[in-house]
């Protein structure tokens, strides 16, 4: 993280403090049968956010915050060089990389987890101490499976500052890697926990598991339409197709999303390629936009809180790209090749989204013959 | 006495091995505006337990059953008496009430339920899951105490070739209007408070409890009529707020659904309308045989509601129906125990006896000008 990174999220985390909780996101990543694996990814925000992009390269320096009041005297903050170069995606009100990715395939995607999130205690007896605004520069430049940070994240220590008495960031991780493999990362009541990511999707509270169980209430849902059912003599018959998916829930409420997603993702047609991928996971993630206006988070200094996805990510783990568009460009997305950037080896950004990402409409009315 | 119940249980072990785990139940609990309280609860199952009332006195001599099929566990002698419905006719109760105002059943926990470790050395105060409610009511007056004494016996399963498939949480009522709910998860006990006063079954009740958050929307106030267009729309009729309230059987929604209802109504007064409410809400669980199948096994299993009861925790009634005979009936819990020579029961099963009104009928007179209300 540069020095115009830590000073936009220093001046920012000011602001978190102020800001409800209210913050959506909806996560799912999709595999090909080439092996390509792809994440679709959104954050919705109901306040007005600027997005940074940030390339790190390998070989950088970095030392963890703590707090200088609970650790040991002789305390050494944890210190890491990167082995990964990286990029990565900012909220400009949350400290960290929210979203990220690195030459080996390791995901990252931080969504809210309000009402539940805890982060650890620090003690004297610690050793190895990651501030939450760290945590994403760590395992980017760290690790290349999920596998590693399976192993390596319960040696370590996970706090955040109290920025207000509204209390502290509330983030929970889907970390995923190039082989498909994926957990979610929660710190519930200060300790970790590690889930299997079984369902390859994530929305907001309550805790994984939560949702894990929900999804056994809608085992009745099927893609299969139920064509008639005959009765004394009386049939009925199905209106219209997509009736065997009847009580999918529509609404935007995390636990909605959750089983909405994770049951399309369930149920998708398997696809063969990467560009199928794209699609894919874009549908998927289309499934959940709000337009502005039907979720309406309530007022904040007098202005109603319209949430949008501000901001929608496809990501190839196999080929290192970033597919992007915000709200106002929605129709189509930007490629950003995220080899061409780490062959040039070196730290870029952070910049921010808004700054290029403008998307013309390609204009194919002559190619008609 | 003792070796009749050890005899029972034993029995009785054997025929709840029987049971498939898909059944079902549903528990709640009323409080009137002036403090008296109610609890009500349906018994769903496709297995038919064949239920009986079992009216036990105190200072009955009870031991209990340990994994490995002995009568060996925890030797208690009932301090209160209770009146309540068994399974297969054994004073073994399922649910019940005692002459103290305490309220205890256990409901289905397919999934979830995970007793003790069976220690022998422990043996001693070791009971089986299926005689926890039997326990508490034979012990305690309040919720306060079992909560506290719980955590002093060990909950194992009975036997495993026998009851080793009856998954069981439980609900414990004192006429104080203070409620608990027992979970045995992964051989851990967890006592939650309940201030909602309802119970169902899997998944476990903290879930159940973040899953009420899914329906801040419902509003027992019907929506105003609004305006898209220039159309004015209105909802359809009564209870457009309540448009959501899940309808079905399973127990997220069965929770979901009674918490709506009991926490909407509107306060009553009294026993008279505190035993109306209770029945009423609990009436809205009464599944037709057919509508609740499970298909796991070659022949499909129905589901239906056995029986209901509501126990009245001031007043001391025990008032139950059953499936086919819908006439609630009372036991008067204080003048049951006082006759008992010894355990009673008291068969569930008996015709129905509509009221048969026809000669109530009065002559009218020639049919009036105007015919309908002023």
């Amino acid at each position: 993280m540069n020095h115009l990174m830590r000073l936009i999220c220093g001046i920012m985390v000011l602001f978190v403090g102020f800001m409800p909780c209210s913050s959506a996101c909806t996560f799912v990543d999709v595999e090909a049968k080439d092996g390509s694996v792809v994440i679709g990814r959104s954050i919705e925000w109901g306040f007005p956010m600027e997005y940074t992009f940030v390339v790190v390269p390998k070989g950088q320096s970095f030392s963890a915050s703590f707090p200088k009041e609970k650790v040991a005297k002789d305390f050494k903050p944890l210190t890491w060089v990167s082995q990964y170069a990286y990029a990565g995606v900012g909220v400009t009100v949350q400290q960290g990389l929210d979203s990220a990715q690195n030459e080996a395939g390791l995901n990252i995607e931080g969504l809210n987890l309000p009402g539940f999130t805890e982060f650890q205690t620090v003690t004297p007896e610690d050793k190895s101490v990651l501030a939450l605004s760290d945590l994403g520069d760590w395992i980017m430049g760290n690790f290349a499976t999920v596998q590693e940070v399976r192993e390596a994240l319960p040696k370590c220590t996970v706090w955040t500052p109290e920025v207000s008495a509204q209390g502290s960031a509330t983030i929970h991780l889907a970390i995923t890697d190039r082989t498909g493999a994926g957990i979610v990362v929660e710190y519930v009541k200060g300790k970790l926990n590690i889930h299997d990511n079984v369902t390859h999707t994530m929305t907001n509270s309550p805790p994984y598991d939560w949702h894990l169980t929900n999804l056994r209430n809608y085992m009745t849902l099927n893609p299969k339409d139920m064509i008639s059912s005959e009765r004394d003599g009386y049939t009925l018959k199905e209106l219209s197709t997509g009736d065997g998916m009847t009580g999918l829930p529509g609404d935007f409420k995390s636990a909605s999303r959750f089983v909405k997603v994770s049951l399309l993702r369930f149920f998708a047609a398997p696809v063969d390629t990467a560009e199928e991928a794209y699609s894919l996971a874009g549908h998927i993630i289309n499934t959940v936009d709000i337009p502005k206006g039907s979720v309406n988070s309530g007022d904040y200094e007098g202005q109603s809180m319209l949430e949008t996805a501000q901001i929608t990510l496809i990501k190839d783990l196999k080929s290192n790209k970033i597919f992007v568009s915000d709200y106002a460009h929605r129709l189509n997305y930007l490629l950003i090749d995220l080899n061409k950037l780490f062959a040039q080896n070196k730290k870029i950004g952070p910049v921010l989204f808004s700054s290029f990402i403008s998307q013309p409409h390609v204009d194919i009315t002559d190619s008609i013959k | 006495m003792k070796n009749t119940i050890r005899i029972l249980c034993g029995v009785m072990a054997v025929c709840l091995g029987l049971m498939p785990c898909a059944s079902a139940c549903t528990s709640l609990r009323v409080k009137t505006a002036d403090g008296l309280v109610f609890y009500a609860r349906t018994m769903e199952g496709g297995e038919l337990f064949h239920s009986s009332v079992s009216v036990i006195p105190k200072g009955t001599e009870y031991q209990g059953t340990l994994t490995d099929g002995t009568q060996a566990g925890l030797a208690w002698t009932t301090k209160y008496g209770m009146v309540g419905m068994n399974t297969y006719g054994l004073p073994v109760i399922s649910d019940g009430m005692n002459d103290a105002g305490l309220a205890a059943g256990n409901l289905m926990f397919p999934g979830y339920a995970g007793y003790q470790t069976f220690d022998l050395a422990k043996a001693s105060s070791t009971i089986a899951q299926y005689e926890v409610i039997t326990w508490i009511l034979s012990n305690f007056a309040t919720v306060g105490e079992v909560k506290e004494a719980i955590k002093n016996i060990r909950v194992s399963k009975g036997p495993e070739a026998l009851v080793g498939k009856l998954p069981l949480h439980y609900t414990v009522h004192d006429s104080k209007g203070d409620s608990i709910v027992i979970e045995y998860v992964n051989g851990e006990l967890k006592v939650y408070d309940n201030p909602l006063g309802v119970m169902t079954n899997s998944p476990p009740f903290d879930w159940h409890l973040t899953n009420l958050r899914n329906y801040a929307n419902l509003s027992a106030a019907n929506p105003k009529p609004f305006t898209v267009e220039g159309l004015k729309q209105s909802g359809f009729g009564q209870g457009s707020g309540m448009l959501g309230l899940p309808g079905d059987y399973t127990p997220p929604s069965r929770f979901v659904r009674m918490v709506a209802l009991v926490h909407s109504s509107l306060p009553v007064t009294g026993a008279e309308e505190g035993l109306n409410l209770a029945m009423t809400i609990i009436n809205n669980i009464d599944i037709p045989i057919g509508s609740v199948r499970d298909m796991s096994g070659k022949e499909p299993v129905y589901d239906q509601t056995q029986w209901a009861v509501v126990a009245d925790l001031a007043g001391k009634r025990f008032y139950f129906h059953t499936y086919a005979n819908k006439d609630w009936r009372m036991i008067d819990v204080t003048k049951a125990l006082a006759n008992a020579k010894g355990i009673m029961t008291i068969s569930a099963e008996m015709p129905v006896g509509y009221h048969d009104v026809t000669a109530n009928a009065k002559e009218f007179g020639p049919l009036p000008e105007k015919y309908y209300p002023a």
